[in-house]
């Protein structure tokens, strides 16, 4: 039963990584590589808050979506003015120097040791100490994270996204301040996958950077592709899809490091696939530059 | 030691040279950032493993066919995947992802077979390299800019005398009006791929004896090519040359002032600076560049 919880758990957190994925790459259209940095950023935020300040898990998690949304800023600033290409490039290379960082600045993150001991999550006076309770606060911040998606998608707002993802100048020549919108969908979306490094680093209590890489946001945008950007059940989908089929494959009795690389290679296969024949994913109704 | 640092840099860069030229030369027919370059480098480099140290076949002959036949896997991923996408009229988004597919299901089928512990193709011990100018400089060093000075000097001519080097840039400049002039793009394409995946198979060779082999060992330095062809403008080789020298250079600098750990990230930090001064590159022609 804990395994099944377990499971559960770790679709949890990556469904909550997809759909704030897919406000920005399948709404918006803009296909980010950095979104483990801000994944990571509210781990090590909420890590470093619990175990040097005590600070309770509620505030933590405000906290790791605020630093992350703020320094998301710092990531849009230069990459939202530059055209498809270079944006996820410039993604790409904000994605490994946050890494870096992550990775070098011992004194502050403790550098590829991480941060361990972190305190498991006390909601009003009572410990979360369970999977099966764990799991539950999973749910309700995923409720709430698709909620706020959900609200924004079907908004005027998530209109006038998918219009800059059809046609940005003619967007901008309806008189729509495109950076704005761009910038605003990129710092909730910043914001949200912080959420579910908050829940991860809480988990897993010990954190290193070896979580926050660059195949971990090209997982969270694997997840988005095939289950579908762009829609509303999509990403839930696709991390489910992810996350599960591997499991699949213990059953079948491989080595368990045969089995990390064929996992790997299937999710490569899968997008390769989607991207060839299907690109609104599974169940996507915006087909990837077609 | 500003001396050793510079030639520390120019080897660093001639090696991001290869494989920024490749890159560059790709992404002038296609449009595209060849990501899965970083395949290209790595099954070269296990290919030559597997048939020198495995096998035991002469090295000139395992050098030989590494690189053919990781040209051939190349080659074979543009037939199979970037051409049924281009004739879909993909985006170079679409593209891009596939290409980081690629590069998923290689590192990981290359790790599969040959597993993840790091192997070593030199045969000889590390050896101190000969004095020059005040600086040292070992053998492998001298070849690597040897080769890549050639290399890169070849590639420049041919595109400028060839009739070939005139497709390509015919096809950088619009490939459009090419294919209705009676240039087969695709033909172009394919060459393309089988020019640059041959240089980046040098590249894996040269990795490889100074660094050894493990499954990753191309993804970065595609990064840092990447980095050098976006620097330089990605449609323009001599563009990439002096961006990857400038890469190479500044990495080594930044790793005496900071500390070798940062210096990927340096690398990083410039190619974001650049494109935030100079987004077209430093000696791009381009006129139709949107951006």
């Amino acid at each position: 039963m804990d395994y099944l919880f377990n499971l559960l758990i770790i679709v949890g957190i990556y469904s909550i990584l997809a759909v704030s994925l897919d406000l920005l790459a399948g709404h918006a259209g803009l296909l980010s590589v950095a979104h483990a940095a801000f994944y990571g950023l509210g781990a090590y935020t909420s890590a470093l808050l619990a175990v040097q300040l005590g600070t309770p898990f509620p505030f933590s998690l405000v906290a790791g979506i605020l630093v992350a949304g703020l320094l998301s800023f710092v990531v849009s600033f230069p990459s939202l003015r530059l055209h498809d290409d270079y944006f996820v490039i410039v993604t790409f290379g904000f994605q490994m120097i946050f890494f870096s960082i992550l990775n070098n600045w011992m004194s502050l993150t403790g550098g590829p040791l991480g941060i361990g001991n972190i305190p498991p999550i006390a909601l009003f006076g009572f410990p979360i100490r369970s999977s099966g309770s764990f799991f539950v606060l999973v749910c309700v911040v995923a409720c709430l994270v698709y909620a706020v998606v959900f609200l924004l998608t079907d908004s005027p707002f998530g209109r006038v996204l998918r219009a800059i993802r059809e046609d940005e100048h003619l967007t901008r020549s309806l008189g729509k301040n495109t950076l704005r919108f761009k910038v605003t969908a990129f710092a909730i979306s910043a914001g949200l996958a912080a959420s579910a490094g908050t829940l991860y680093a809480h988990y897993m209590t010990v954190i290193d950077p070896t979580s926050f890489t660059v195949m971990e946001s090209i997982l969270v945008i694997s997840m988005v592709i095939i289950g579908g950007a762009g829609s509303r059940w999509g990403p839930l989908i696709g991390a489910i899809v992810l996350v599960m089929l591997p499991e699949i494959l213990r059953f079948i009795g491989m080595t368990s490091s045969v089995e990390a690389n064929v996992r790997q290679i299937i999710y490569g296969c899968l997008l390769i696939g989607m991207v060839l024949f299907r690109p609104h994913g599974i169940a996507g109704k915006y087909g990837f530059g077609r | 030691m500003i001396t050793q640092l510079v030639l520390n840099g120019l080897v660093a860069g001639a090696t991001i040279a290869l494989v920024s030229l490749g890159l560059s030369l790709i992404f002038s027919v296609t449009r595209m950032f060849h990501l899965a370059h970083a395949i290209t480098i790595t099954v070269t480099a296990y290919l030559a493993f597997l048939l020198i140290s495995t096998l035991g076949l002469p090295t000139i002959i395992g050098l030989f066919i590494g690189v053919a036949g990781a040209s051939a896997v190349a080659v074979g991923i543009d037939l199979f995947i970037y051409r049924p996408l281009r004739r879909l009229r993909a985006s170079s988004h679409v593209l891009l992802i596939a290409s980081l597919g690629v590069v998923i299901v290689g590192q990981n089928c290359v790790s599969l077979v040959f597993g993840d512990e790091t192997k070593a193709l030199r045969s000889t011990d590390v050896a101190v390299g000969h004095l020059f100018l005040g600086a040292r400089i070992t053998n492998l060093q001298i070849l690597t800019l040897v080769l890549a000075g050639s290399i890169c000097a070849s590639v420049i001519v041919v595109l400028k005398r060839t009739a070939l080097g005139q497709s390509f840039r015919a096809m950088s400049s619009d490939p459009e009006l090419a294919e209705i002039v009676g240039i087969r793009n695709e033909r172009v394409i394919f060459a393309a791929f089988l020019l640059a995946s041959a240089i980046a198979g040098v590249a894996g060779l040269l990795l490889a004896y100074d660094f050894d082999l493990n499954p990753t060992m191309g993804f970065n330095p595609v990064l840092l090519g990447l980095t050098a062809t976006v620097i330089g403008g990605p449609q323009s080789l001599r563009g990439s040359l002096l961006g990857a020298l400038l890469v190479g250079i500044s990495q080594n600098f930044a790793g005496w002032v900071l500390s070798t750990q940062w210096q990927d990230a340096i690398a990083f930090v410039i190619l974001i600076m650049f494109l935030i001064v100079k987004p077209k590159g430093l000696l791009s022609r381009a006129k139709k560049v949107v951006i």
